[in-house]
């Protein structure tokens, strides 16, 4: 049986979150009726021209920087010509000669240690309009309001060998966009797409297998899934002794498989040539500089500095920083309560947890950090216990409620009262004989057992430090 | 012949041209004329010249990221062929 | 009511704040003139009577108020070239692909002349898409030469040059490319003015060659041309390409002073296939420089001959690209039969274009493929350095050059062009200019044998209009400006036919 190794390299597109677009001054704003936020630039009315949104080109860089490219300081746009009704200039004004960055590089983990994924080049370019196409009406509709929006593709070293591997590195690209601030990474808003390069060969063997491209991921997971169907795909195929065919594929997650795309046009020749309405950007070290001076603290910055100044553990320090916003909760969190470890424990189990149920990013949480703070503080002053803080959080979380009202509201105040607990116990050791008996004979489960049962009778409102103090005394009587 | 049938085939797919066969020989003629033309142009030694693309030494051309432009729906699809519910309309591609 | 239709714009525009007439009088007789000559010349694709009345009315209004009084040409009523954008008017760059394309903007040279009163007529015919030299390659139909109607204008901007000299219009906007303003200009013995590159704003111009396109005035003498320039010229933040000028008061050149000016002839332009009437007009056009004081001598201007393969590599290149977006999804033409989207693209493009424009399509295709990219489209825009290098280098030693505009005076109508290379030869002396970015003026200097007006052009340094333009006018001082025969001795009704214009059914061959 032979083994095989995947070769796997990404090209991401990332949406730049500018208020305006690459080349006019239309709003970038999700959601629009169609055609709505166009003007005669973005939708290559004849005589219009392009102008360049400063913007963009500085979140490029910082963009460029913050993935450790050289920055490209005499920069050049190109026109990429093809004809597709999403296109309305038929040519996408793109970067070929003269990318943004090149040679750049991020580090992921990995079962073995850290690695370096390279970064080939990234460069700018302007994203089409969407198409929707009608089944029984036998047309498709064009709405060019995305048309325009300003993007950057960046496109990897092919330096990925595993479905884990091509995820760490997308989480990594995400998380430090994200961090700069220059795109919001949506998959499902379309912010972020990536089309995955994937051939696979025999271990050991130099030379690249064919390659086929796979489109149409929506979510990371589909992503994963993608690469396992066409690792595969290809074994199979290479199995049997059959060729790889070099083509593009669409995903159909639905399916889980993939399928040869009707090729638009065979060995496309796209006539690449500088744009001759835009002169050249000249990029100077004051203007980079400039930029990196501006650079916020970035995941990995941030972890280090977490572990140092909170004295929380790395393992802790590295989720809460795997985003910007939980990162910016959990610092704005301790700076009212303090409690660092409490707060990351929170925020790494049941902020997480929730996210992951509700299937929102972090900056999407409806509630504040003065609310977290607060529950935390209840606890600690014994308002509460942590069975109730978890259910009252579940609310906070959900429906932004103060926890406060919510405890006063639903009577879940903890109980430790000393009277009325001891008549509790009582109660509950009179009805439960047997587990004295078993407890005394040695059946440690059985202590247990009462003590849920206290909590059960107050509904889990009794301090159970309380409870076990008390339980105990009464059985080591 | 520098330009062959194919090389003039694919031009034209490229181009999204179609050509009668009369018009195509016409054709293949001129732009054999005219390649055998601009091959002149090997005779001006241009070693080490950077090429030019724009006529002025301009730079840095940028402007600021304010949106100006309002709704302009109305306007924009009134020349469009065929249009449907505020999109332009095309038969239905394939991808 | 005197025939005003002759008179220069600045006149009239005097002549209006003054009050010695109304801009709707102004209008009104234009506009019967335009009906009276255009059975004859077929200058316009699309007369705005309408438009023009009312807007005839509304300066009027800003006049009395006061508003327009430091403009010169408030009231004056002009034409503008069917590739420029007006806002909910027709443009049509005369091609069956936009017959029916109605802007939903002005370009920033039209609303500049709103801005400054002028009364827009209508728009001018051309040849499709700006490629051409006689403006036979229209949608719409041939115009004709003022001068002699079984001739041509001249193009790509024949018909502005046709209602500049045939008196239906006061002056016009054309475009130059590779010598479409100046070479119609020569054959209908008007002045046309291509200013440096950047000077005038693209931003509604319906491109043909993104980096060598310029718009420009036409006008019956120098001082209405400068006055319009002085008008369009200047930054535009909408056109990237537009450059940020200062000292835009060109009318303070207009001054009969060229002591001491020195003027080069390039040797290489009197030699290969100059008629030699031209080359006559051009010594005794040196001869009266000479007199006037200025300094005039040949010399060698190197690379002549490559400047017309790198133009037409560059501007097909471009033209390529520019043209893809006619492609009948958004606007303009779209092919009544087809099966699926392949179909829609071909068809469309294939039926919409004529066949001058498909020709330079293909070309532009060719060259930017990735087999011929280096050999031939980096190579061209490397020639393109050197030329530019070549001229500076010139202009050291002159302030300006003078030479022909083409190698012959108007050809006939209908005239079996040697063929394509032919023709594209005879812009040797217009080429080399827009490839180096530079200003020109073309001038008419007498008559052929036929009758026919014999143009010259000057060729200024980067931004050297002022030079351009008093040289200009100090020749027009002395030679004067002459009126076409169709208008001095009346239009020979006789051989000529009145047609209306239209779209052909089949496109323009």
């Amino acid at each position: 049986m032979k083994r095989y190794e995947v070769v796997i390299g990404l090209e991401v597109h990332v949406e730049l979150s500018t208020k305006t677009k690459m080349f006019c001054f239309c709003s970038t704003e999700f959601g629009g009726e169609p055609n709505t936020q166009c003007c005669p630039v973005c939708t290559g009315m004849p005589g219009s021209l392009p102008v360049i949104n400063k913007q963009a080109v500085e979140y490029a860089i910082a963009a460029g920087l913050a993935l450790n490219c050289d920055i490209t300081q005499q920069c050049r746009f190109d026109r990429k010509n093809y004809f597709y009704p999403d296109l309305p200039k038929a040519y996408q004004i793109s970067q070929l000669y003269q990318p943004i960055g090149r040679n750049g590089g991020i580090t992921i983990d990995t079962e073995l240690g850290k690695k370096t994924i390279g970064i080939h080049e990234i460069h700018m370019e302007e994203d089409a309009g969407k198409l929707t196409h009608i089944e029984d009406g036998n047309y498709t509709l064009v709405d060019y309001n995305r048309c325009g929006i300003p993007l950057i593709e960046i496109v990897s070293e092919p330096d990925m060998h595993s479905a884990k591997e091509a995820i760490a590195y997308l989480e990594k690209l995400k998380q430090i966009l994200k961090y700069l601030g220059v795109s919001d990474c949506k998959m499902q808003e379309g912010s972020l797409r990536a089309d995955i390069n994937l051939s696979v060969r025999e271990v050991g063997a130099k030379e690249l297998g064919t390659r086929t491209e796979m489109k149409n991921m929506n979510s990371f997971k589909a992503i994963a899934r993608a690469i396992e169907g066409e690792k595969k795909r290809q074994i199979a195929l290479l199995e049997k002794g059959e060729p790889v065919i070099r083509e593009t594929r669409r995903w159909d997650d639905e399916r889980n498989a993939s399928f040869a795309m009707r090729s638009k046009e065979d060995a496309r020749d796209y006539r690449y040539f500088p744009e001759p309405d835009l002169p050249p950007l000249i990029i100077s070290d004051e203007w980079i500089d400039d930029i990196r001076n501006r650079q916020p603290e970035l995941g990995d910055e941030k972890m280090l500095r977490f572990e140092k100044e909170f004295g929380i553990p790395a393992y802790d320090a590295k989720i809460i920083t795997s985003d910007k916003y939980l990162a910016q909760f959990f610092e704005e969190t301790v700076a009212i309560c303090g409690r660092p470890k409490e707060v990351s424990n929170w925020l790494m189990v049941e902020v997480m947890r929730l996210l992951k149920e509700e299937d929102i990013e972090a900056e999407e949480i409806s509630f504040t950090p003065v609310q977290l703070a607060k529950l935390i503080e209840m606890i600690e002053a014994g308002k509460i216990n942590r069975t109730v803080a978890k259910e009252v959080f579940e609310h906070v979380f959900k429906e932004n409620v103060d926890p406060d009202e919510y405890v006063i509201e639903h009577g879940l105040s903890m109980v430790s009262d000393d009277g009325v607990l001891q008549s509790i116990i009582e109660k509950v050791i009179a009805e439960n004989r047997q587990s004295v008996e078993d407890y005394r004979n040695g059946k440690t489960k059985a202590f247990g057992y009462l003590v849920g049962q206290t909590m059960k009778e107050t509904k889990g409102k009794a301090d159970p430090k309380m409870v076990n103090q008390m339980i105990k005394k009464i059985l080591d009587q | 012949m520098i330009i062959t049938e194919e090389t003039f085939q694919s031009m034209a797919a490229l181009a999204k041209l179609t050509f009668s066969e009369k018009e195509k020989k016409q054709l293949l003629k001129e732009l054999n004329d005219f390649v055998n033309y601009i091959e002149t142009m090997k005779g001006l030694n241009t070693d080490g010249v950077a090429p030019m693309g724009n006529v002025h030494a301009i730079e840095n051309v940028l402007r600021k990221d304010v949106v100006l432009n309002k709704n302009d729906k109305e306007a924009l699809l009134k020349n469009a062929p065929e249009q449907k519910n505020g999109s332009f309309m095309v038969p239905k591609t394939v991808d | 009511m005197m025939d005003i239709t002759s008179l220069p714009a600045l006149v009239l525009g005097n002549m209006i704040k003054n009050r010695e007439i109304s801009v709707v009088e102004a209008t009104k007789a234009q506009l019967d003139a335009i009906k009276q000559r255009e059975p004859f010349y077929h200058s316009y694709i699309t007369v705005m009577e309408e438009e023009a009345l009312s807007q005839a009315t509304k300066v009027q209004k800003r006049i009395d108020a006061g508003e327009l009084r430091k403009s010169a040409l408030a009231g004056v009523p002009m034409a503008v070239k069917d590739n420029i954008c007006t806002k909910g008017v027709r443009t049509t760059c005369a091609s069956k692909m936009l017959h029916n394309f109605e802007p939903s903007y002005d370009a920033t040279v039209i609303e500049r002349l709103k801005q400054a009163g002028v009364i827009i007529l209508g728009k001018t015919n051309m040849d499709e898409f700006a490629m051409g030299s006689t403006t036979e390659k229209s949608a719409f139909g041939a115009s004709k030469n003022p001068w002699n109607i079984s001739h041509v204008p001249g193009g790509s901007s024949g018909g502005s040059a046709s209602v500049v000299a045939g008196e239906e219009a006061f002056f016009a906007l054309g475009t130059d490319t590779g010598g479409s303003i100046r070479q119609p200009a020569g054959y209908c013995g008007i002045i046309g003015l291509k200013p440096t590159y950047g000077t005038v704003s693209r931003y509604g111009l319906i491109a043909y060659a993104s980096s060598l396109d310029q718009i420009g005035p036409m006008g019956r003498n120098v001082s209405d041309c400068t006055a319009v320039l002085e008008v369009i010229a200047g930054h535009d933040e909408k056109d990237s390409t537009s450059i940020h000028r200062k000292e835009l008061d060109f009318r303070k050149a207009l001054i009969d002073d060229v002591k001491g000016m020195r003027i080069g002839v390039p040797k290489g332009y009197l030699d290969g296939e100059l008629d030699d009437e031209i080359k006559d007009r051009l010594y005794s056009a040196v001869k009266i420089f000479r007199q006037k004081g200025a300094i005039v001598e040949e010399f060698d201007l190197e690379m002549i001959d490559y400047a017309v393969p790198a133009y037409y590599v560059i501007a097909c290149a471009e033209a390529s690209s520019n043209l893809s977006r006619f492609d009948g999804v958004k606007y303009g033409y779209r092919t009544p039969n087809y099966e699926n989207l392949q179909e829609l693209y071909e068809k469309s493009r294939s039926e919409g274009f004529g066949s001058e424009v498909k020709r330079r399509i293909m070309m532009g295709t060719l060259v930017l493929s990735e087999s011929y990219y280096d050999a031939y489209y980096r190579k061209a825009l490397k020639v393109r350095s050197l030329i530019k290098q070549n001229f500076k280098k010139a202009f050291e030693n002159v302030d300006l050059i003078l030479g022909p505009i083409s190698p012959r005076t108007a050809p006939e109508l209908g005239e079996k062009t040697q063929g394509t290379l032919q023709s594209y030869r005879s812009d040797i002396y217009t080429v080399s200019v827009n490839l180096a970015g530079l200003p020109a003026i073309s001038f008419p200097c007498g008559r052929d044998k036929k009758g026919l007006p014999i143009g010259l052009q000057l060729i200024g340094k980067e931004f050297g209009e002022k030079d351009l333009i008093r040289a200009a006018y100090s020749f027009e001082q002395a030679v004067g400006y002459e009126r076409p025969t169709t208008l001095r001795e009346g239009i020979d009704i006789v051989n000529s036919q009145e047609t209306q214009m239209h779209p052909n059914n089949k496109s323009q061959d």
